[in-house]
């Protein structure tokens, strides 16, 4: 047992929160995007009519959503540049906007703080590339899937038997605060010791930021507002 | 000449579906080869409800693919079939 496994052995209260083994296999599965859409074709080519218009869309969401080409990644640059621009002129004018009430925090949320305070609790405890993995299974890991097949909070079941969370504004936020620190915390142990499959890994906290920082755009009365403006920015 | 992009992204822009969801299907679609757009316009314009449909269809998948799970995406393909073949019938 090296001295990190020891801390965390120690430490029980420090562990995080809707940890399951089955879960955490998840994350660590190999998806093969080239295989799955492969399979998908197969089937949905059968269909004819309405039907087979229908497999077409469908087909084409799937290459949108698997792909990792070079539009996705164009898409994905001008929405950061739209938001940056977006958050300045927002931050201008409403700063109060940025700040936290923690009143307004509910189970939903309250998760993140809990696994990003134990993580960086026991980021000090990390001395060798063995331990640096270890916090990652223990701390991240259990983040992104909360976050993305969520257990707490006001969750219901939602289209294709994915579980959908409420959040208040105020979450939102917090989840956001709280997953641009784990990127730090990420970059921070890949910097010293080179952690496995970091590049994924960085995909997962940045996706989830991506949708944080978008929910909490939208928040408030000036939604609309701000969707046609984003838009006539990213789409021109 | 509209293009079909632009023409779908004014039936999203009137949808009942949330700003974020509609952004997300927008950028989706952005960039894809317009000829690549035309089922997803004859779609839209048939049935706005579709609009809803197709954005709960990216974000589930969106999500398979960002977890890498795999039995989230198997069960999203079997919805899918089970969809179009009460079309079939």
């Amino acid at each position: 047992m090296n001295s990190f496994e020891r801390v965390a052995e120690s430490e029980p209260n420090e562990e995080p929160i809707g940890r399951e083994e089955e879960k955490k296999e998840v994350l660590e599965q190999n998806f093969d995007t080239e295989t799955a859409l492969r399979e998908e074709k197969s089937v949905l080519e059968q269909f004819r009519g309405k039907a087979k218009n229908i497999a077409k869309v469908m087909l084409l969401v799937s290459a949108l959503s698997v792909g990792p080409g070079m539009a996705k990644e164009a898409w994905a640059q001008k929405t950061q540049s739209a938001i940056k621009v977006e958050q300045i002129d927002q931050a201008k004018d409403e700063e109060q906007k940025i700040e936290i009430n923690e009143a307004n925090l509910t189970a939903s949320s309250k998760w993140s703080g809990e696994i990003i305070e134990a993580a960086k609790n026991n980021m000090n405890k990390v001395k060798t590339a063995k331990d640096a993995e270890q916090l990652v299974r223990l701390y991240f890991n259990p983040f992104v899937t909360e976050f993305y097949m969520p257990t707490q909070g006001r969750v219901e079941e939602g289209p294709y038997g994915i579980k959908v969370r409420h959040y208040t504004e105020d979450d939102t936020k917090y989840l956001l605060q709280n997953a641009q620190e784990m990127k730090e915390l990420l970059q921070e142990l890949n910097d010293k010791f080179s952690i496995e499959a970091f590049d994924k890994r960085m995909r997962q906290i940045n996706d989830m930021i991506k949708k944080l920082e978008r929910r909490s755009s939208y928040a408030g009365q000036q939604k609309e507002r701000l969707l046609h403006e984003r838009l006539k920015e990213i789409l021109k | 000449m509209e293009t079909n992009f632009q023409k779908i992204k004014e039936l999203v822009l009137s949808s009942d579906i949330s700003p974020e969801d509609q952004e997300e299907l927008l950028l989706a679609f952005f960039k894809t080869d317009d000829a690549e757009l035309e089922p997803v316009l004859k779609l839209f314009l048939e049935d706005k409800s579709w609009i809803q449909k197709i954005s709960d269809n990216l974000k589930a998948k969106n999500t398979a693919a960002i977890t890498g799970d795999r039995n989230l995406w198997k069960r999203i393909l079997q919805d899918e079939e089970t969809q179009l073949r009460k079309l079939e019938n």
